[in-house]
This record gives structure tokens, sequence and C-alpha cells, in this order.
């Protein structure tokens, strides 16, 4: 370096650019850390959830529709309520014939013209020998849901258990007033279970 | 890297002798240099063109092949393409020469190439004048075009990493990292791009991201980090002094290859919300890295700056280029987000990275490079050029930055705005603007000629001496 | 650093990061978007262009028109609101039969209401002694004291005091009834199906809020479904001239220059507007810069078989004969709409009904030329 000092300007050209010694500051760290911080906060409120079909800042959903017809919002709320069948029943809705859990996906039980006997079981549960699609289960693990499940949660598991075409279902939907009148209706029977053959009889 | 060392200390006894080094380096150093001078010119005037038509729009009316829609991408891409990465590879080869102290690889090849890279920018250039553009910004090559300026990109960048693996000092200065990091960079986003855009379409708005991603990292990886590799050879060099602070260069370097390849996605709409979101984030972050390379350079210069400033055309240069770098990554970050949305505000980034922060720092290096190449000598044929290209260039760029800027802010208070009239204050309501941006591109286009005319002598006396026999 | 292997290596690692985010993620995301069912009708949006639309694309991108002209609505906000349309079958008449009255009261609604309006009092309902005999009448009624009694009781837990001098029942009185205006979609959604429970007749309200949608630059924001055949997609980054996302349903009060249609052939005189516009845009507006793409114009009756109509650009003018790009270029603005609701960009659904569209694009997309 003494050399440089010694030499007139053009000598520099010569030269080439050195480094110095020590270095490393921490202060680009701390900043950065600072920065990031703000930046966390302005992606969790503005970003969307990170989801392709949020378009609009700020929201963290998909806008819900104006012209969605009440059975569909009904269907919707029923899929995120079924995770509490699915343990049993499981989430493709096959149920587990090992364990002698019927299958809710094309069973005749399901997807009868008429809800009735699909509330009924939910309320008050069935025990004793039913046949699924030509199986026989007998497991009397299923609880009544009269007193755990509300009417309008009841009507949403059923609408999303006999509309669901991912199981090859189609039946029609639920309403909570269907569900209140057998629920009134079969009062009496408190936290019984259903038996089969008193199904069928009903209707 | 944490001692201080002399770099000929490490140099091997084979290394060539920077007369050497410089002798591989005349014909495509200066090819390239001079070519990216010329596009500067064109291009220049091409947008001064078109900034015309956007205040007086009966001005060269009637003709499709210079119609606003056509002039403006053939002026950037010209820039873009012609000047900023022409004279990037320039100056790349150069560092890589003079740093790594080696002698060129192949530099016939070199020019042959560069040659090519010309030829495929004039077609391209003429390809969107004939209505052949892609309608991406900063890609708007037709795919006849863009092909060929890959094929001969990759040999430039071939030969260049050649010359790199073989230096005989082996130590990697600062500006060698961002000349290798933006080397490999460029043909990864431009392949990207390229292909998927032009040959196997993305459907629907990705292609949009796809176009913003590249047009971001273009500006702020590649020509940003040609800019700085500048600046860390020239500042140290011209203030005759190491590098102060090298940690923290190392820091700023890691960290802009990190963040700045997120930003300024903030400026699409109809994308999902999280990248305006993540990308308006990167804008902000950006900053770090960006304020701690500028600092690592203050602190090398702090002291000499006024006396180094007075003395050395290519300090001037640098000076204006570090400014504009920390002017243009502020205001990207600050107000570049909703509210300057479809404005000129974003144009403004554009301009001020090629022509200002990137080409401030190219014109500075090729006033130094191209005397040393064609007389051997450090003087410039004339300082007064000299002066008159910086001064015009400073004034240009920032007239160009400052008309965009205003007009892009006044677009967005009419656009924030639902009583304004859009004809009235938007569209004319902008012209004294624009003809501020029309007055800059003037004011470079004679730095460009300046420049040229610099060279000029300085070519004509080289000749003199060589066939005069004077030296 | 001695070795360039490392930083080439870290500065590809840097580059990886960003090209999986933005690139390869919005490709995952958006790649495999599908054109949507327009409600109630068998098209979808976006609709494929025909010939002649799809040619008028290509002449938008090679006389870079994205270069002044954005085709991106943006929207500040999208807010939700509850409307009440019918007061539903559960009302009960209290008045009683062959007074010759009806007072139609839904008693589970007015306290739906005050759920959803804590800042709205509730009217004192009162059963007439004549329809003391009436058991439904009475039992609802019973009910409903059961209801305002529990109300109250929240009430006051909440800490909510509900003014006298605007009540609920003033509300419900007068249909359609904006319930909540302008509130986030979770409130929307409850009240609405607050509303519904009770038997009433309730639907969401959207609110999409910004000055793009006011100007009346679309009906919404621009989404990437929007975008599915266009190739390339010009969105355009400046807003030199107008956006032009929904040009093809604009109301011509909605212009830059506004006009008016003169007679009830819009989508022949929005067609004429847009080529006039194009010929010489200083015609229209006298103070606009787009320049004039007179090069698509012929003056003289050109010697081809098909040439067109001519085109009447200013009384006191010859008229001028547009070329095929010309007519192609409008075809494939006509094509330009954004006021189809899609599941994540909802439009009012009464702003559906109510407006006349200028210019339905089926019709006009077809070339008009045999």
């Amino acid at each position: 370096m003494s050399k440089n000092k010694k030499q007139p300007a053009p000598e520099r050209a010569e030269t080439e650019p050195t480094i110095a010694a020590g270095g490393g500051s921490a202060w680009p760290f701390v900043l950065l850390g600072v920065v990031l911080f703000g930046c966390f906060l302005h992606v969790e409120n503005t970003g969307g959830a990170f989801r392709a079909d949020v378009f609009q800042a700020g929201m963290k959903n998909s806008p819900p529709q104006a012209d969605e017809p009440p059975e569909v919002k009904s269907y919707k709320r029923g899929a995120r309520l079924y995770d509490a069948c699915a343990g049993c029943h499981q989430p493709n809705g096959l149920g587990q014939p090992a364990q002698n859990i019927p299958p809710l996906a094309g069973s005749e039980w399901v997807f009868r013209e008429k809800p009735d006997r699909l509330i009924r079981i939910i309320l008050n549960a069935v025990e004793g020998p039913i046949t699924v699609n030509k199986v026989t289960y007998d497991n009397p693990a299923m609880t009544p849901f009269r007193d755990a499940l509300s009417d309008d949660v009841i009507a949403d598991i059923a609408t999303f258990i006999r509309g669901n075409a991912g199981w090859g279902n189609s039946a029609g939907f639920v309403t909570p007033d269907q569900v209140k009148a057998i629920r009134d209706a079969t009062e009496k029977m408190g936290t019984q279970k259903w038996r089969v053959e008193t199904l069928q009889a009903i209707d | 890297m944490t001692a201080a060392q002399p770099s000929s200390q490490n140099a091997c006894a084979t290394a060539p002798s920077v007369a050497e080094v410089e002798a591989s380096c005349r014909l495509p150093v200066l090819f390239l240099a001079f070519s990216g001078a010329a596009w500067l010119l064109t291009g220049v005037v091409l947008a001064l063109l078109a900034s015309v038509q956007l205040y007086n729009p009966t001005f060269m009316e009637g003709c499709a092949w210079v119609t606003y829609g056509r002039l403006r991408p053939a002026a950037i891409n010209a820039l873009t393409y012609g000047f900023a990465l022409q004279s990037a590879f320039a100056l790349a080869l150069w560092l890589i020469a003079r740093l790594g102290r080696v002698e060129l690889s192949a530099p016939l090849g070199l020019t042959i190439a560069a040659k090519f890279w010309n030829i495929a920018v004039t077609v391209g250039v003429f390809g969107i004048l004939a209505g052949d553009a892609t309608g991406f910004d900063l890609l708007e090559f037709p795919l006849y075009a863009a092909l060929p300026l890959f094929a001969s990109y990759a040999c430039i960048a071939a030969w260049a990493l050649v010359t790199l693996h073989r230096r005989t000092e082996r130590e990697l200065y600062v500006s060698l990292w961002f000349v290798l990091a933006a080397l490999l960079w460029f043909p990864w986003i431009l392949s990207t791009a390229q292909g998927l855009l032009l040959v196997w379409q993305v459907p629907g708005v990705v292609q949009a991201i796809v176009a913003g991603w590249f047009g971001n990292n273009l500006l702020q990886i590649v020509l940003i980090g040609f800019a700085l590799a500048v600046l860390f050879y020239f500042v140290p060099k011209t203030v005759n002094r190491p590098l102060a602070n090298p940690g923290l260069a190392r820091a700023g370097f890691w960290l802009l290859l990190l963040i700045g390849g997120w930003c300024e996605l903030a400026q699409l709409a109809p994308v999902p919300a999280w990248i305006p979101a993540v990308s308006g984030a990167a804008n902000a972050l950006v900053i770090v890295p960006v304020v701690a390379l500028l600092v690592s350079l203050w602190q090398t210069a702090e002291g000499k700056i006024g006396e180094t400033c007075k003395e050395n055309a290519t300090f001037r240069f640098m000076l204006g280029a570090w400014i504009l770098l920390l002017g243009v990554t502020l205001r990207t970050a600050i107000f570049g987000g909703h509210f300057t949305q479809f404005t000129f505000f974003d144009t403004a980034r554009t301009d001020i990275v090629v022509l200002g922060v990137f080409g401030l720092a190219a014109l500075g290096a090729l006033h130094h490079i191209v005397p040393r190449l064609t007389t051997g000598e450090d003087e410039l044929p004339s300082e007064g050029l000299a002066d008159l290209s910086f001064w015009a260039a400073l004034l240009g760029v920032i007239a160009v930055g400052i008309g965009f800027t205003f007009a892009g802010v006044k677009q967005a208070a009419v656009g924030a705005s639902t009583n304004d009239k859009f004809l009235e204050f938007a569209v004319t309501g902008t012209a004294n603007h624009l003809k501020l941006v029309t007055v800059g591109y003037g004011a470079l286009a004679v730095s460009a000629l300046a420049f040229l005319a610099n060279f000029a002598f300085a070519a004509r006396r080289c000749c003199l001496n060589c066939c005069g026999g004077a030296r | 650093m001695r070795y360039g292997p490392i930083i080439g290596a870290g500065a590809l690692f840097s580059l990886a990061c960003s090209w999986a985010a933005l690139v390869m993620a919005p490709q995952l995301q958006l790649g495999d978007l599908s054109p949507a069912p327009i409600p109630n009708t068998p098209d979808f949006h976006p609709a494929a262009r025909p010939g002649l639309a799809a040619q008028g694309a290509e002449v938008y991108r090679s006389l870079g028109c994205y270069q002044c002209h954005t085709r991106a609505v943006r929207q500040d906000q999208l807010l939700f609101g509850a409307r009440l349309n019918g007061i539903g079958p559960k009302a009960i008449n209290l008045e009683a039969a062959g007074s010759g009255k009806t007072n139609l009261v839904n008693l589970k609604l007015l306290i739906a209401l005050a759920k959803a309006r804590p800042d709205l009092g509730l009217a004192k309902v009162e059963l007439p002694p004549t329809l003391a005999a009436d058991t439904n009448a009475v039992a609802a009624f019973a009910q409903f004291t059961t209801h305002l009694t529990l109300l109250k009781h929240a009430d006051h837990k909440a800490g909510i005091v509900r003014t006298n001098s605007a009540t609920v029942n003033e509300l419900a009185g007068k249909l359609p009834a904006e319930i909540l205006a302008k509130v986030g979609p979770e409130e929307a959604e409850r009240v609405v199906k607050l509303l519904s429970d009770s038997g009433a007749k309730a639907e969401l309200v959207i609110y999409n809020l910004g000055p793009d949608i006011a100007r009346g630059w679309g009906a919404r924001r621009s989404v990437a479904r929007d975008y599915l055949n266009d190739a390339p997609v010009l969105l355009g980054s400046v807003r030199v001239g107008p956006d032009l996302a929904s040009i093809g349903t604009r109301a011509p009060e909605k212009f830059a220059a506004p006009w008016k249609f003169a007679t009830s052939n819009t989508a022949t005189e929005l067609e004429h507007h847009l080529l006039v516009h194009l010929y010489n845009p200083r015609l229209l507006a006298p103070a606009s810069t787009c320049p004039s793409a007179s090069y698509l114009f012929d003056k003289v009756k050109p010697e081809v078989r098909y040439a067109g109509e001519p085109l009447v650009v200013a009384k006191e003018s010859p008229p001028v004969f547009p070329k095929h790009n010309a007519h192609a270029l409008v075809a494939y603005l006509l094509t330009q709409r954004n006021d189809v609701s899609l599941p994540e960009a909802p439009v009012p659904s009464v702003a559906k009904s109510a407006t006349a569209k200028p210019a339905a694009p089926a019709d006009t997309n077809a070339p008009s030329k045999p």
C-alpha cells in the first residue's frame, strides 16, 4: 500500500482494489429482523392465507355466494361437522367392516327418499344386527346424539351424508324442521336405542 | 477475507501483466462498449419520440410502425438488451480479466458472439416495430430474436466463466461475486420466461406473474448486480483505499440475492392476494441489503468524496449511481404499493434502474476502460466531453425519473378518487410532467453522444499512435 | 471467498427459492383453473373467443394497445350485507279474521332482527283480545314472550342498551329492507342464517367497493379466471387511458368522454363508437391523447369482395372503410366483460338483473361478415 501513496494517479489503474481488515456488522441482521416482523404482519393481514381463491386483500376465505341456496350452505356446514362422525364411519363414508361399523356411502338406510329413518338413527342410534348392502353388521357402539347435537347440526350432517356425490349418494336435503318434528315425536324414548325391526315397522 | 492482503501477493508467478490482460480484452470489450453506447443513443432517441406522443398524439400519427404502443417497447428493449446487458457483458469481461489477472479466453469468439447479440437485438427491435412484440414487459422481443439472443448469451457467459475459472488471482473480490451471480442468474430467468411464455405457454394470469418475475429479476439482480460490481470495483480504486467493512458487503450480497428476486409483483392486480402481499414485503425487505452494500461503499469513500469527485470523472458517475440506487429502492418500498399501481410511477423504475443506476455506473466505468484499452493511458481524450456526458446523463435520468414519478403520483391521486374526471386530470393533466421526461431523454441522448465522441477521439488517437508510430 | 462454485451454488439456491415461490407455486395454484358457469345460463365465463375476436386480440397485441390501457379492474373492499325480502309464511295475522285488516307479523323474525341489530329497539307487540281464542296465535305468542325475556337477559349481560326511537318493527315494515350493510362476510352470513331460520326470506348482499367500480369500469375486481382464454395475457401496467376490462359491457355514460345511445340498437352503436375511436379518438374526446389508428382504415372503397359498410366518422368528412383488422380489434374489445359472478369474485345479484347490457357479447362476437 505504501507504494501506492508515492505513485501519482496513473499508477492507480495498474492496481486492483483491496479489502480492509475486520468488518462484519450486526446491524443489517437486526434491521432485517425488525423489517421481517413487519413483513409477517403485512402478509398475515393482507395475504389471503395463501389461498388461490382469495384475491381481496384482508379476506382469509373465499367470499360467500349471494345466490347459494340454503341447502348448499347446509351441505357445506355439514361437510365440516361430519368430522365428528368420520372417526367411526371414516372420511370416505365406507365405515369399517372389520370393526362392524356399517358404511354410509351407498347405504340404503341413508339415501331413502324420506330422511326420517336417518334422522331417527342419528337422534337415538341403533343397536342389534343391521343389514346394509346385504352385509350384516352388529355393533352397539353408536351413541344417541339427541342431547349432544341441535336440530340445525343434525340437519346439516344428514344433508351432507345424503347428498355426498363423492360417495355416490344423491338423496335430497334435510331441514331442521324435519329433525325437530321427529325429535318432538320421539321425546319419550329418551336415550333408548332403536332396534332395526322397530325402525322398519315405523317407516 | 478477514485479513488485509494486497492482491498482488496472492497472484501466481505465471500471472500475466496488466498490459497483456488488457490487450486480450481490447477487441471484445471495446466492441461491446461501443455497440452498447450506440444502442443507448438509439434507445434513448426512440424513447424520446415515444414520450412526445404521450402529450402530442398527432406527432408521427398515421403509421403503425411508430405508434406509441410499438415505439415504447422497442425503446425499452433496445435500452435493456442493446445498451444495458451489452455494456454489462463488457464490464463483466473486463472485471473478470482484471480482477482475476487472466487473459480473456477466446477474445475473437466473444466478439463474434457479441456481433450475433447485436444482430439479434436489431432484429428484435425491428420485430417490435413491425408488430411482432410478445406483449410481456421487458421481454417483448419475438421468439425469432429471443432464441439467437439466448444462444449468443450462452457463448459469452461460457467464455466468461472459463476465463474466471482460469484466473491466476484465486481470491474472488466482491465485484466478482456480483458478476458471477448475475451471469448465472440471467440464463435461468431468461430460459424460464421464454420457455413458459413463448414456447410452452402457461395458462392465464400465470403468464403475467412469470413476466413480472422475469422483469424484476432482470432489473433487481442482474442489472443492479452488475452496477454494484462496478461500484465495488471503482469506488475503492478511485479513492485509493481498501474496501471498508467487507463483512457488510458479504451480508448485503447474500441478502440481496435471497430477497431481490421476490420484489415488484405488487404491481399485479388480478392475482391471489398473497402474491402482492409477499412481493410488497420483499420490496421493503430489500432495503436492508441495499443499504448494507451502500454503507460499505460509503465507509470506503468517507472523507474523500468531495476531493475525488473533483479530480476523477469515473467517481462522479459512481456517486450518481450510488444515490440513484438508494433512491429507487426507497421509492419502490415506500410508495410502490396499491396507490401507485397502474401509473407511470412503476414505469419510472425501469428507466431509473436501466439508465440511472446501471447506466451511470456503466458509463462511468466505460469512461475509465475505453482510454485504457485504446490509448493505454488513464487520461480521457477530452475531460470536457466526459463532464458533459456525466452532467447530461445525471440530469437526464433525474428528469425522466421525476417526470414519470410525479406524473404517476398525479395519476394515482386521480385513480384513488371517483370524483376527478379521468380524461381531464389523469391524461391531459400529466402533460407537463411528461414534457420533462422528453427533456430528460434528450439530455441522455446528449450524454450518449458525448461519450461516443470521446470514444471516437480515443480510437483516433489509438490509430494515430499505431500507424504514426508516435508511441 | 475463494471458491467460485460456492458463490454460484448459493446464487442458484437463492434463485431457486424465488422461482419456486413466484413461478412454480402460482402455476400449481392457478394452472388448472377452468371457465366457470354463468349462474342461470348455459354459458361459461370466460367464453371462448370466436375467430374475429381472436384475430382482434392479435391486433391489440401487435399495436401495443396494452402499453396505455390496462385490462384489470381493482377493488378496495369486498363487503357484505343482509337484505330482508319477505317476512315468510310463518307470519301470523294479529288482526282478527273478518276485521278487514291485515297485520302480518313474524314473531320469530322480530327476535332474529333484534339479535341482528343490537342498536335498534323492539316495539311492543300485543295479542289483540279478539285473537285470544286462536290457539296457534296464543302458542306463538307465548313462545315470543319467552324469547323476548331471554333476549333481554342476553342484552343485559352484554351491556346492550337499545334505543326506542328506531325499532326493528319499522325496519321490517317496508320490504325489501337492508338489515345490515357493508360488514364482513361472517357477520352477514350469520344474520342471513338467523333471518332465514325464522322463516323469513333473506339474502346476502354483496358490495364491491373501490374507485374503479364506482367509475363504472367494471362490476367487480378482475381475477385470474377472467384471463383463461388469453394468449398472451395483456394486463397492461399503466393507465394512460381508461381500463378496458369491461369495455364490451360498459354503459356509454361511463366512458372517459361520456356519450349516449341514440337508438335502441346499442350493440351496433357501441361498435360504431369504437371504430370511430380507432379512426380518430379526438373526434369523440377532443382532449384524448390516444394515437389514431387511421392505418386500419381505407379512404376509398377497397377492391375486395367484402369491403363492408363505410364508416361515417363525421358529418362533413367523407366516410372511410374499416379494414378487416379494425373490425377484428373492435370485436375483441366487445368481448371484454367482467360482470359475471365468479366463486372468488361475486357481483351483486341486483346489478345483474337491473342493468341492461348495452352489448351482449354473444351477439357481437360472431363474425359480422359471411
